[in-house]
């Protein structure tokens, strides 16, 4: 069963460009852009015993938007999932094509919600593959609008932080991505996606250093 | 002389207090002896001599009555008194000698008076009332004492308080050597990380690695730094960025908490949780000084090693400028970041317009960065000391994991020594990979049926892209394509991409459908799967995408050329078709970078075995412009149409 390591935090836009900078000096590797649409589905009463979801993902930035669909299982409980700052949960992942949505709506899943993610992301290998992406959620007035979405929170930006993860390895994971975000820790606050935390009252004088050319270092 | 003698003497009345005990009692030297010690003193006294005496002179008148009888010495009289002169002085030098030795001889008996009951009330409150005033004197002292403790407890608490609460973040330490100091407890803050001391390491302990811990005038705990010995790592590009600090305001500015470093005034005023946090983040300014005083001192060290990444070009002390591949300077160095920078500011920057004589005003930098490549400066001062980071803690990781097996130095020095290497091929490399992005950016824009992909590599020092380019579908029903192959596979692409993938300073371009050697020949087909890698340098770039492109369209023109059964060929960017016997039209791509419209531009070439004929070269060439992908389609179609009708048909074109 493979697993993954989440954490996530909001930040002001206003403050997104000076995240940027520090993640490009973090992670050392080039920023990729974030278009995504991401439809979630719900199963009808008549699939299974207990009612699932999956989420069709599909990538607007690719000349030809490519689909995946991701079911995202339960978080891991327990005293030790507990004392790990980063939830971890099972997630399959799969390539699909574009019929996805077809077939889903076949078998009698129905659109719960669906989403629309602007922003860029970083991907690098820290012990873990981690990724980092921060975006803005757009939510459409109307059914697969995506020319029309509007922000969900404007002003406000969404930092997701995951890696892949197995039962065997997920420890490390976790600790290699709580490590990570303690580097962003005057800039954005991440914590498991149940616990809000809000946005990090340092992050202005943050970003202001960041953005000003002389300014000091942030380690 | 012979009168009776008296002696009386008696201890002074005073009473003295031998002990007051606890509950108050008072006690006195027990008076049972008294007698015991009169008696005693009494029968000292020998009164024999007395007795005597009186027998002499009932002796005497004996004598006398004789003498007168007899007389018989004239002097014996007087022999007579002097002895006895004599002996009464012996007697008082005796007693004399007795009262010395005891000053408490008595021989008269006395009774004690006993005391009136209103005398002893009387003295009874003579007593207490001075008991009173001692007990009063008292209170007040320890009024006073209690007072004074109170203020050393409170102090106390006060300094232990605060660092306790220092001690969740930083390693206190005391030391008994320096306790001796009335104003220091010997505590110190050790900012050192031990696991970077290990000898092997080679890291130099700070001189500001331990603070000491003082009591202010106010009791308050007071760390001791010199205000004017922290730095602050500086890094930038030769040319394009001050060297000294451009933005004064942010002096002072700690990144994660915005606090002002504590100033010495105000600090009775300030709570002290207030307090704790400005010293807080004061040892926090000094802790980064320390990690840049390390960082750069590492630098320093790999700088004197080989490395392929870059070049060293100057080199003084808190100061290092080397030159890195791409035309890019940089600089590293170590500024002083405390109460007083500014005379060692002014010191760094002459030092600067010295070593490399050309600083430039920092305006336009920002455009002349993106200009030339450069990424953001404090993107990659965040990058250099990551690293640094990572490696030193990573390795003290390692470390305390291969204690047992030890590793022999030769190894440790090896991964010590990529780090600025590294560091510098991460930076030429994402210099590189921006103006090779510029480039392909540019090509892509021109032409409107190509895409740009960017791929994660998860590496630092490798960029990936992919132009990426759709066909539009054959107007072929699939079911009755006779290009099937065996397999049951449909052999027409509609798609085709080119993998630009950047390694350091190594572009390397894969490609479907390329044009290789084998293509190069005229040949009837071509393998649509096929896939060729080669390597080409950035000014290449453009033009080996196109041509990549161009020949991807050949390719594609030419399966479906095949696909509704034209004999067709390929030569290199021109595909051929056969219109009648000896007669050929071909459709040839010429591609050029500069062009603003389109960069791919395709000309139709009319040729026949006997050329000669014909008038002018004009005549057999015919620009088509830059046509989009459906319409060289047509423009294919509308060819194959006329290989049906002949050279007449031709020739109307």
């Amino acid at each position: 069963m493979s697993m993954e390591c989440v954490v996530q935090g909001i930040i002001e836009t206003q403050h997104v460009e000076a995240l940027e900078i520090l993640l490009q000096g973090l992670c050392g590797v080039q920023r990729e852009r974030l278009r995504v649409h991401e439809l979630c589905l719900r199963s009808g009463p008549n699939l299974g015993v207990v009612s699932s979801e999956v989420r069709l993902l599909c990538d607007l930035d690719q000349p030809e938007p490519t689909w995946t669909v991701k079911h995202v299982g339960g978080a891991m409980r327990g005293a030790g999932a507990d004392q790990i700052s980063v939830l971890v949960r099972n997630m399959i992942e799969s390539k699909v094509s574009k019929n996805a949505l077809r077939m889903f709506y076949a078998l009698g899943y129905k659109l719960d919600h669906e989403l629309l993610k602007v922003g860029f992301a970083f991907h690098f290998q820290r012990t873990a593959h981690i990724s980092v992406s921060v975006s803005s959620v757009n939510k459409m007035p109307k059914v697969h609008a995506i020319d029309e979405a509007v922000p969900v929170t404007p002003g406000m930006q969404i930092v997701d932080v995951t890696a892949p993860a197995t039962s065997e390895n997920y420890s490390e994971v976790a600790a290699a991505v709580s490590s990570f975000c303690e580097f962003l820790a005057p800039l954005v606050h991440l914590s498991k996606p149940s616990i809000s935390t809000g946005v990090v009252p340092t992050a202005a004088a943050a970003a202001a250093s960041l953005m000003s050319d002389g300014g000091g270092t942030t380690l | 002389m012979d009168s009776d003698m008296e002696i009386s003497l008696d201890r002074l009345p005073i009473k003295r207090l031998e002990s007051i005990e606890e509950n108050g009692a008072e006690r006195f030297p027990s008076d049972v002896d008294y007698d015991d010690k009169r008696v005693s003193l009494i029968r000292r006294i020998d009164f024999a001599w007395a007795l005597e005496e009186e027998d002499e002179l009932k002796k005497k008148k004996q004598k006398k009555s004789s003498k007168d009888s007899v007389e018989q010495w004239k002097w014996k009289g007087m022999v007579e008194n002097l002895q006895l002169a004599h002996q009464e002085l012996t007697v008082i030098i005796d007693l004399i000698d007795t009262v010395q030795a005891n000053d408490a001889v008595t021989v008269a008996g006395m009774t004690r008076p006993k005391p009136m009951p209103n005398e002893i009330l009387s003295d009874l409150a003579v007593s207490t009332a001075t008991k009173l005033q001692g007990y009063r004197n008292l209170g007040n002292y320890f009024k006073q004492s209690a007072k004074a403790l109170e203020q050393k407890i409170n102090r106390e608490a006060r300094f232990y308080g605060a660092l306790i609460r220092l001690q969740r973040n930083w390693k206190v330490k005391r030391q008994r050597m320096l306790a001796s100091n009335a104003s220091n407890e010997g505590f110190t803050i050790d900012l050192s990380d031990s696991s970077l001391y290990d000898p092997t390491s080679g890291f130099r302990p700070s001189t500001l690695s331990t603070i000491r811990v003082d009591h202010d005038s106010a009791g308050m705990l007071a760390i001791n730094v010199p205000q004017d010995s922290w730095y602050s790592l500086r890094f930038g590009y030769v040319g394009l960025n001050p060297i000294g600090n451009s933005n004064e305001s942010d002096e002072h500015i700690d990144s994660t908490t915005g606090h002002d470093i504590p100033g010495t005034s105000e600090k009775l005023s300030a709570s002290d949780d207030k307090y704790v946090k400005e010293t807080h983040s004061l040892l926090r300014e000094v802790h980064k000084s320390i990690f840049a005083e390390q960082l750069f001192d590492m630098l320093n060290r790999e700088a004197f090693n080989e490395g392929v990444g870059f070049n060293i070009s100057g080199l003084r002390e808190n100061f290092m400028e080397m030159s890195i591949g791409q035309g890019a300077s940089l600089f590293v160095s170590l500024h002083p970041s405390g109460k007083n920078p500014s005379i060692k500011k002014s010191e760094s920057a002459t030092l600067l317009i010295e070593s490399s004589g050309r600083v430039e005003p920092a305006e336009g930098g920002d455009y002349r960065l993106k200009k030339l490549g450069f990424p953001n400066r404090t993107s990659y001062e965040i990058y250099l000391q990551q690293i640094f980071h990572e490696h030193a803690f990573g390795k003290a990781k390692d470390q305390l994991k291969s204690k047992s097996i030890r590793a022999s130095n030769q190894t440790e020095k090896d991964s010590n020594s990529g780090l600025l290497d590294h560091f510098c091929l991460s930076l030429t490399h994402r210099i590189f990979s921006n103006r090779v992005l510029v480039h392909l950016e540019s090509v892509v824009c021109k032409v409107p049926y190509l895409h740009l992909i960017s791929h994660p590599t998860w590496n630092s020092r490798t960029s990936s892209w992919t132009v990426f380019m759709t066909v539009p579908p054959s107007i072929i029903p699939q079911g009755r394509s006779e290009t099937q192959s065996p397999d049951g596979k449909r052999n027409l692409k509609t798609q085709f991409r080119t993998k630009v993938v950047v390694k350091d300073d190594c572009i390397s371009v894969e490609a479907e459908c390329t044009p290789n050697v084998v293509g190069l020949l005229k040949s009837s087909s071509c393998n649509l799967f096929s896939i060729n890698k080669y390597e080409c340098d950035v000014a290449d770039l453009p033009v080996m995408i196109l041509q990549q492109v161009a020949s991807q369209i050949v390719c594609w023109l030419l399966e479906e050329a095949r696909t509704v059964g034209t004999k067709a060929s390929r030569e290199f960017l021109s595909l051929s078709l056969e219109i009648v016997e000896g007669e050929r039209v071909s459709l040839v791509a010429h591609v050029n970078p500069e062009d603003a419209k389109g960069c791919i531009s395709w000309w139709l070439v009319m040729e026949n075995g006997c050329t000669e004929e014909r008038e002018g070269v004009s005549e057999s060439r015919k620009l088509l412009g830059h046509l989009s992908l459906d319409v060289l389609y047509s423009v294919l179609m509308d060819l194959i149409n006329l290989c049906g009708t002949g050279r007449n048909a031709l020739e109307r074109l």
